[in-house]
């Protein structure tokens, strides 16, 4: 059954899709107004439109059915929506998680970054043994290192010098 | 219609060094990691091992990817029956007749039958594939620009459709994922959709957001998931009895035909693919059989039917991605991404040029037959254990691979960037029942899709009439316009008689 929340979100997800198509199509008016370079956009832009409209008109109904009558929701629930309200605790954090990983790469390096990450997402999951807290980060950031210093010609940020590996090539 | 030359220099490829081997194994143990642990798919595996190919000729990198392929669609069918854990979504069947046999104290004999069913499933349908890649080339160059672009629309049309009552939110993937596809510079030199960063001039990083998409924010809800394994950890594998299985298999020829050639033709069908095939292949062996009754219950029949049909899928998507240079799916989408990176066009004039490198690829598939057979007998001690790796440890470790490989692809930090910022694209997307293989196969298309628009648009003069001169077109469009009906006229359908049959009821009830 799908809550007030849930719908809320579904509706807030189809208007910004909407949003973006929108914005593309009016930037790439604007870099150009030929019709060579509207041919696809324009055309695929008010389909998906056309299709989003349809979307909302799935999902508006359901703010004013009542709750408990699952068939006036207008459309069968999926795998999906049953595990729509459950987890959301542990995957927002890992998703900001990523997030920091990803933005804390160049400055302490790919090595120290990993190590960091492992650790955190196997706190945020539930793991409290020390072995896994740290000893594990620690290696497999080291080995995982090691092999795309090894294998990738371009240099990465590194906090650790792994170069003299990279001869390995 | 076999090109000799060809034939002899595919083989020389082949077997001119060792060299392309030894990039099979890895890939066949990969898949078989990766099919069975529940949770990681195939696409998954091949996207996060895709930037090792960038130090691997087309050929090899070619080879790689097949053999998680392969690999990996045996692997789903070890969860499947010994733990009732499809470990991929092709392997769905196998559970119904795979896992009462694992109850009954068979699992040894139900993997060798799944073994042998894949093996066989995977070796006929790539020699099917073989005799008629040319025929196939022949017709498809025929294709114009105008044919091609309904081609793209209906392939991204047949994966939207999979979603069922989503149908809209899957078709709006797809078209959505097309736009994006074409940020960057078009042909014509004008930049749309760059938001002012230079990176995205040349397009989104295709491979990154795919990486993205499809293992990074599969992982996230990987986190919520469970597996009961306990109940069955005691299960003790003996090579003895999965090799009477595999003989055994020889005992239905037919199931292990059918399945292969249903595996085959619906493989081709972007979107449909391996997922499909196994269910349709379970039941049209089940209506057929004179046992019925015993399916579900431990059947062997049901097990070769299913992992058969699967297997030969792989072929069926690479028919479609060989010839028309489109993906059917997940793992093909992977595979096209490979060809980008070596610059290949896939299509008509990509087989009739480069036939001997189409052979290869079909060669070395029956090569992975004989090593998955060998691989899956010595490993399925530790792939049945797989399952056992905790799920806490997998989720950071190949979310941390993801970013590596993202920033080995692009070697700045748009690919780390493009993982993350796909990730959660893809988890909202998927959360709120839209399709991520359609929008990542729109995303993929997106260039060509708009550049054989233009040039029909340029050989019509834009004249929309000219559309109907082309027959081959006006058929697409026909099949893509009933494709998309097909779904929602069949629940109008069904809602109409399910009214019908509960207003009966009620009047019995009064």
């Amino acid at each position: 059954m799908k809550t007030l929340k849930q719908n809320a979100a579904d509706l807030t997800l189809a208007l910004v899709i909407a949003a973006v198509v929108v914005w593309y199509m009016i930037d790439a008016y604007n870099a150009s107004t030929k019709v060579a370079n509207l041919l696809l956009i324009v055309p695929i832009g008010l389909i998906s439109l056309a299709f989003l409209a349809g979307i909302l008109i799935q999902i508006i109904p359901r703010f004013f059915a009542p709750t408990a009558d699952k068939s006036s929701a207008g459309s069968s629930q999926t795998d999906a929506d049953d595990n729509n309200e459950e987890g959301t605790e542990k995957i927002f954090p890992a998703m900001g998680l990523l997030a920091l990983y990803v933005l804390a790469l160049s400055f302490i390096g790919f090595d120290i970054a990993t190590c960091l990450f492992v650790g955190a997402m196997l706190f945020v999951q539930g793991e409290r043994r020390p072995f896994w807290l740290i000893g594990f980060p620690i290696i497999f950031s080291f080995l995982v290192s090691l092999f795309f210093v090894a294998m990738i010609p371009y240099p990465m940020p590194m906090a650790i010098q792994l170069d003299w590996f990279s001869g390995m090539n | 219609m076999l090109e000799i030359p060809s034939i002899l220099s595919a083989l020389n490829l082949l077997f001119g060094s060792v060299d392309p081997w030894l990039v099979v194994i890895p890939g066949i143990i990969i898949g078989l990691f990766f099919g069975a642990t529940p949770g990681l798919q195939i696409s998954m595996a091949m996207a996060i091992f895709l930037p090792i190919t960038l130090y691997m000729d087309f050929v090899k990198a070619m080879l790689f990817l097949t053999g998680i392929f392969t690999g990996g669609s045996f692997g789903g069918g070890v969860t499947a029956i010994l733990m009732n854990i499809p470990g991929t979504s092709s392997c769905i069947a196998t559970t119904f007749d795979g896992y009462p046999m694992s109850c009954n104290g068979k699992h040894n004999e139900a993997l060798g039958y799944a073994l042998g069913g894949s093996t066989i499933g995977c070796a006929i349908g790539y020699i099917i594939l073989f005799f008629l890649i040319q025929p196939i080339s022949i017709m498809v160059l025929k294709l114009g620009p105008t044919e091609m672009f309904t081609i793209a629309l209906w392939g991204i049309t047949l994966i939207a459709g999979l979603r069922g009552s989503q149908i809209l939110k899957g078709v709006v993937s797809g078209l959505i994922g097309l736009m994006l596809g074409t940020i960057g510079f078009s042909e014509l030199g004008i930049a749309r959709g760059t938001l002012g960063i230079d990176i995205l001039l040349d397009g989104i990083p295709v491979v990154p957001a795919m990486m993205g998409m499809f293992a990074a924010s599969e992982l996230f809800n990987l986190m919520n998931k469970k597996f009961l394994v306990d109940s069955t950890e005691h299960r003790r594998v003996s090579i003895k009895k999965i090799a009477s299985g595999m003989r055994n298999v020889f005992r239905y020829p037919m199931i292990i035909f059918r399945g292969s050639l249903i595996g085959l033709f619906i493989g081709a069908v972007p979107g449909v693919g391996s997922s499909v095939s196994n269910l349709v292949s379970y039941m049209e062996t089940k209506r057929r059989a004179e046992d019925a009754d015993t399916f579900g219950k431990g059947n062997p029949k049901g097990v070769i039917a299913a992992e058969s049909a699967n297997s030969s899928s792989e072929a069926g998507s690479m028919a479609t991605l060989l010839a028309l240079g489109i993906p059917g799916g997940g793992a093909t989408a992977v595979m096209l991404a490979v060809f980008m990176m070596h610059n290949i066009t896939g299509g008509p004039t990509f087989i009739r040029d480069q036939t001997d490198i189409v052979y290869a690829i079909i060669f070395a598939n029956f090569g992975q037959v004989l090593l998955l057979l060998l691989l899956g007998i010595l490993l399925l001690p530790i792939l049945a254990s797989v399952v056992k790796v905790p799920i806490k440890i997998l989720v950071p470790s190949v979310m941390s691979l993801a970013v590596f490989g993202a920033y080995g692809l692009t070697g700045n930090m748009s690919g780390p960037v493009t993982v993350v910022v796909s990730a959660v694209v893809g988890w909202l997307l998927k959360k709120y029942n839209y399709s991520v293989p359609g929008m990542v196969i729109g995303l993929l298309l997106g260039r060509m899709a708009e550049s054989e628009l233009l040039h029909s648009y340029q050989i019509s003069g834009g004249r929309i009439g000219y559309l109907l001169e082309r027959p081959i077109t006006v058929f697409i469009a026909t099949l893509l316009v009933l494709s998309l009906a097909y779904t929602p006229v069949k629940e109008y359908l069904q809602r109409k008689r399910g009214q019908k049959k509960q207003v009966i009821t009620k009047g019995y009830g009064n």
